[in-house]
């Protein structure tokens, strides 16, 4: 039977030989090994020895042709009645440009230069595997719609998504199984993975079906096409920062409040599960601060600062802090080490609409009273905007609460755990006050609540900071000497 | 323009840097005469002479480090390693000298070198000479590492190299060497930034990532997909030290799904980092994992050349995985 | 390409000695140095032995983290130096070789800077002490992989010969380099083109304990510079003018064309390989002793006192001399400040790739 052979790889890298001469006319016999045609590629010019013995029916090429690797070059007889095998070198290499003829077929592209490559070999190509994207019905959420086509969840998933009413599907860490593009997702629209229905394979929950059980929802956002809703979803373009801030969201408990509040309440528990909490209170006659503060106070708001008493209280503490290190510290778990402070970061506790939040004051001691009434002002009401910065809400070495302002006597307050202490600020109220020599006469009287780590601080260091606290704003003008 | 394919984009662009600045050398085994194996080199001993074209000493360990001696008296040196699987006999040469000059002295000495290595498999040349050794180089800090795919970006690339004040692995697709052709600019200032990777198509389904001689495979992967309905964004990083981030990461938080294509092993490969980053970085927008295609964990094998190599049936396996996840 | 020298015979029974042990001259020929480089030498071999006294010292005083200890290897060191031509000719020593470093002018600020990794050192504090270099010297900065720094020198010796400007490379070593297939690959290259370089190893017979019979089957290091078509010599290493003498001769024969050669300089290190180094584990108390009576440096300064030119009370004051350059050099070291995180991230690549800008970034925290 008449066989083909084909043009072998001659080196490595080349794929094109030019036939220079047949060396066996058509329809000469050929022996095994006798050269058979001298073929020149790109690297080296060679006698192909014949692979077979027979007789060279055909010669497929003339001298000058250029040849790919793979192409047939001679047709043979070995003079057999045609049960042979066909063809080839037998090294199975023809399919190598095979491949790449049949993907030069694309004239659709679209410019790009990909098919470039389209003459290449490589790679295990043999059949292709036929490539689906999920059928529509399968974005719109589970129905086990009995499709069984790849791509749509397994018979299993569906029926499990579709008895389970209303729990989604978890995976073997017991958190609902979804996609991270759809855990993004639901934390924007404040949907719990709990109630989501995965269409998944596994009852995974997939982007869409996020946005089918949101409130109101059942449809994509914005009216967009579902195959386009599931890419453009995906999206937000990368710039750097992967979240944007949560839209608002119904009156329920799953707007971005509900994440304040969870994490005022973890940092709480933490706070009061770690920290050797101990309390100590005294008062403060600050007759004296509120005739200096009434003097300043329209000299400030000439410069378009409103002042209260607090940025007194800050200057005070941090001059303070400066002769007790101890209580600008922390506590470092890791390593078991107290941290002192080289700077005063004092954090602010303001009572904000979305909950407890406390911006700290950078650099305290470094600043004067008016900046110190600019800055927590600032703070508080980027606090009550909730614009502040997330350096703006950490690194603090020290905290004031002021929240005895609204009333009460004096307070409890929680430590800003790994910080050593906390300072309560309270109502400055007129009470009367025995002097040395009997009488009783009405004064300007604060109260402060200094809650430290016993762990960090003793008692009689708190004491002592909290008398050297109470000197300075009981004559406040010592605070003036480096404002 | 002229239509050249890989090696001719090689050796017209060595020629062209060897004639516009005398301090461009080249020098490795059978460079000279013979032109190099693989012919990259052809032309240039006649042209340039035996000072310039410098056969070497069959010595790896002798190339790179003379490369760096040449360097830092004030030539540009341009080694050949005949297969990167050769690389090792001159690894500490390319590890402990030429990386860390710049550093080591403090930015007293620097070596402005390149040393070309033609790489990786499909060739039936076993495990060595089929290598993809691009992940130990990249891990080493003080070399710049890139492994273009076509003859533009080859010739634009080792241009960038040649001038480049740093040392510069070219890694250049053997595989590909002869089977790509196309028109390169004759433009003697065609250079292609490194750090810039390539969008090579857009599509909306799925994003493709590649580099070197694994673009015949993506590309070709990439057009099955588009026959069967399917579009794909197709990104040649080009350049892997330093990577081009902010491409990948724009074409992959936008589509959601993406699959990594690389040939050399499997574990720890350079797509590794890529799929890290993306699971860093935007793991928000992810609408499936990052999926690799890659070679296998084992040495890279005769008999199975082409089954080791990725192809278009893992490549749409692992589409068809990120579709339905 | 092997020319026989003029005045020195290569692969010579014993190695070449102009100096004999109570200072007297032996050469055959007028010995015709200036009175002033006589003395310079002097000052030299002395400058690095004290130095080296004092890198020892700071290190056990845990200001350096590791010394490699040169006392002894001065003969050679010194008369490297001052055999090649500063400005045009250069160096690729190995990291015993601050004494040479120092002989050929790089500052001792550098060079303490460099032990202590404070900002005095160029290379901003990278590299492990004993690693000396100079960009302005041309002293290409010595690397720790034991003869990686010889296929950099003979591609440096390869580029000069295109340049044709007569400049020489001179490259040192220990006799433990000799074994590693970078010192072939090194010699082998040069060889074949001819480069003119001059391999010069610094043979004190022990690569940290394992002596030289345990190294090689060759008799003598000289000897393998038949392999690679370049003459071999064998020097006593301890013999300043004997070394100055020879690699003169070397230098010139390099820079005339006729390439490369190979020196054996036979010294002996009289402390541990390193401060980590316990050497009376592995050397015989009596070894070091005897050797100890071969010092260069005694056996120089009797040169120069039969010849009038050198006395106690000079020795004293260049000791002392020294010393206070010394301290000054620490002191100014010492003050000069550790090189701050930020650094780190330099020099990496001649600009800084975003992937080390961000991990500067993050390690800086800005």
């Amino acid at each position: 039977m008449s066989r083909t052979f084909t043009l072998p790889e001659l080196a490595e890298s080349v794929v094109e030989g030019e036939i220079v001469a047949w060396l066996v006319g058509e329809g000469e016999p050929v022996a095994l090994d006798q050269p058979l045609v001298e073929v020149m590629t790109d690297k080296v010019t060679v006698e192909i020895p014949s692979p077979f013995e027979g007789v060279l029916e055909a010669q497929l090429a003339q001298a000058g042709d250029v040849l790919p690797v793979g192409a047939p070059l001679a047709r043979w007889s070995d003079g057999g009645d045609g049960s042979g095998e066909a063809s080839g070198t037998g090294d199975g290499d023809e399919d190598r440009t095979n491949d790449g003829a049949t993907a030069t077929t694309d004239e659709e592209d679209d410019g790009s230069s990909l098919t470039l490559f389209t003459a290449s070999g490589g790679g295990d190509d043999g059949p292709l595997p036929r490539v689906r994207k999920r059928p529509a019905a399968a974005q719109a959420g589970a129905t086990g719609s009995g499709d069984s086509a790849p791509g749509a969840p397994d018979q299993a998933a569906s029926t499990t998504a579709s008895t389970a009413a209303s729990t989604a599907a978890r995976g073997p860490w017991g958190r609902p199984l979804a996609v991270p593009a759809a855990r993004r997702r639901a934390r924007e629209l404040g949907v719990p993975l709990e109630r989501v229905l995965g269409s998944g394979p596994h009852g995974r929950i997939r982007l869409e079906d996020v946005d089918a059980s949101a409130p109101g929802g059942g449809a994509a956002p914005s009216g967009a096409a579902p195959g386009a809703a599931a890419s453009a979803a995906a999206g937000a373009t990368y710039a750097g920062s992967p979240l944007r801030a949560a839209p608002d969201g119904p009156e329920e408990a799953r707007s971005p409040l509900r994440g304040l509040r969870r994490i005022v309440a973890q940092q709480m528990m933490h706070s009061h599960l770690s920290t050797v909490r101990t309390l100590h209170v005294d008062e403060a006659d600050v007759s004296e601060l509120v005739a200096l503060r009434a003097r300043l106070k329209p000299r400030a708001e000439a410069r378009g600062v409103r002042l209260t008493y607090l940025p007194f209280v800050l200057r005070a503490l941090v001059a303070t802090l400066a002769r007790h290190p101890r209580l600008n510290a922390w506590w470092d778990e890791t390593t078991e080490e107290v941290v002192e402070a080289r700077d005063a970061h004092v954090g602010v506790a303001v009572d904000s609409p979305r909950g407890l939040v406390v911006p700290v004051v950078r650099d305290a001691s470094r600043r004067t009273l008016l900046d110190l009434a600019a800055e927590t002002n600032r703070l508080a009401a980027a606090a009550r905007d909730g614009t502040l910065a997330p350096d703006e809400v950490r690194g603090g070495t020290f905290s004031v609460t002021n929240v005895g302002a609204i009333g009460g006597l004096f307070s409890f307050p929680i430590i800003q755990a790994p910080q050593a202490a906390v300072l309560g600020v309270h109502a400055i109220k007129k009470r009367p006050v025995v002097l040395e020599d009997d009488a009783i006469v009405a004064r300007s009287m604060l109260y402060l609540s200094l809650s430290f780590d016993h762990r960090l601080v003793d008692g009689a260091d708190a004491v002592r900071f909290t008398n050297d606290l109470i000197r300075l704003l009981e004559a406040p003008e010592a605070l003036l000497l480096d404002a | 323009m002229s239509e050249w394919n890989l090696v001719q984009a090689i050796a017209g662009t060595l020629d062209a840097e060897m004639a516009r600045d005398e301090s461009v050398i080249v020098l490795g085994e059978d460079v000279g005469k013979r032109g190099g194996v693989f012919l990259a080199t052809r032309g240039l001993f006649d042209r340039y002479g035996p000072d310039r074209v410098i056969d070497t000493p069959l010595s790896e360990a002798a190339i790179i480090g003379a490369a760096l001696g040449m360097s830092v008296h004030g030539l540009r040196p341009v080694a050949e390693i005949q297969f990167a699987d050769y690389a090792f006999p001159g690894f500490d040469q390319l590890v402990s000298q030429v990386a860390k000059t710049r550093y080591r002295s403090g930015g007293a000495f620097h070596a402005p070198l390149v040393i070309r290595m033609p790489s990786g498999g499909g060739v039936k040349g076993g495990h060595h000479h089929s290598q993809n050794p691009e992940t130990h180089f990249v891990h080493t800090a003080g070399l710049h590492v890139v492994y273009p795919s076509t003859p533009s970006d080859t010739a634009g690339m080792l241009r960038t190299a040649i001038r480049s004040d740093d040392p510069v692995v070219v890694l250049e697709p053997k595989r590909l060497y002869r089977a790509v052709k196309e028109q390169v600019p004759a433009d003697p200032e065609h250079a292609v930034p490194f750090g810039s990777a390539m969008v090579r198509k857009r599509g909306d389904d799925v994003v493709l990532i590649s580099y070197g001689a694994s673009m015949a495979e993506t590309a070709r992967s990439a057009e099955a997909l588009h026959a069967q309905g399917i579009e794909a964004t197709v990104i040649d990083l080009r350049s892997l030290m330093p990577w081009d981030r902010d491409t990948v990461l724009q074409e992959v938080a936008r589509v959601g799904r993406c699959v990594l294509v690389s040939e050399g092993p499997h574990t720890v490969g350079f797509m590794s980092e890529v799929a890290a980053t993306i699971a860093e970085e935007i793991l928000d927008a992810l609408l499936a994992p990052p999926l690799r295609v890659s070679g296998y964990d084992t040495p890279y094998p005769y008999a199975q050349d082409r089954e080791y190599l990725p192809g278009p049936r893992r490549v749409l396996n692992a589409v068809q995985r990120a579709l339905d996840y | 390409m092997i020319r026989d020298s003029s005045r020195f015979q290569p692969f010579s029974e014993q190695p070449i000695r102009l100096v004999g042990d109570q200072g007297e001259w032996l050469g055959a020929f007028a010995l015709d140095l200036s009175d002033d480089d006589l003395i310079q030498i002097h000052r030299d071999l002395v400058r690095a032995r004290l130095l080296d006294e004092r890198l020892v010292r700071l290190q056990r005083q845990g200001k350096s983290s590791f010394v490699a200890p040169a006392a002894g290897h001065e003969g050679i060191q010194v008369a490297v130096a001052h055999a090649v031509e500063a400005g045009r000719d250069w160096l690729y020593p190995y990291y015993r070789d601050y004494g040479l470093a120092a002989a050929f002018g790089v500052p001792l600020l550098e060079i303490v800077g460099q032990m202590l990794g404070t900002l005095a050192d160029p290379a901003k504090g990278r590299q492990m002490p004993s690693h000396p270099g100079s960009a302005a010297l041309n002293v290409f900065t010595a690397v720790s992989p034991i003869a990686a720094h010889l296929p950099p020198a003979a591609g440096t010796g390869i580029s000069m010969k295109m340049a044709g400007r007569g400049e020489v490379c001179v490259a040192t070593f220990g006799d433990g380099a000799t074994s590693e297939g970078d010192w072939h690959a090194g010699l082998n290259f040069a060889g074949a083109q001819g480069a003119p370089v001059v391999f010069v190893c610094e043979n004190n017979r022990y690569a940290i304990s394992v002596e030289f019979a345990k190294q090689s089957g060759s008799e003598t290091v000289a000897d393998k510079a038949h392999a690679y078509g370049m003459p071999g010599y064998r020097v006593d290493g301890m013999d300043v003018l004997a070394c100055l003498y020879l690699m003169r001769e070397l230098v010139q024969r390099a820079r005339d064309g006729f390439g490369p050669a190979l020196v054996d300089a036979s010294v002996y290190r009289y402390g541990p390989h390193s401060s980590a180094d316990d050497d009376s584990v592995y050397r015989p108390k009596e070894e070091v002793e005897a050797w100890r009576k071969r010092d260069p440096l005694p056996r120089y300064r009797s040169l120069l006192e039969r010849r009038g030119l050198w006395d106690a009370g000079a020795e004293e004051r260049l000791r002392a001399e020294v010393s206070e350059e010394l301290n000054q050099a620490v002191r100014d070291a010492e003050a000069a400040g550790r090189p701050g995180i930020a650094s780190m991230f330099d020099d990496v690549y001649a600009e800084l790739p975003w992937h080390l800008r961000k991990q500067r970034d993050e390690a800086t925290g800005a």
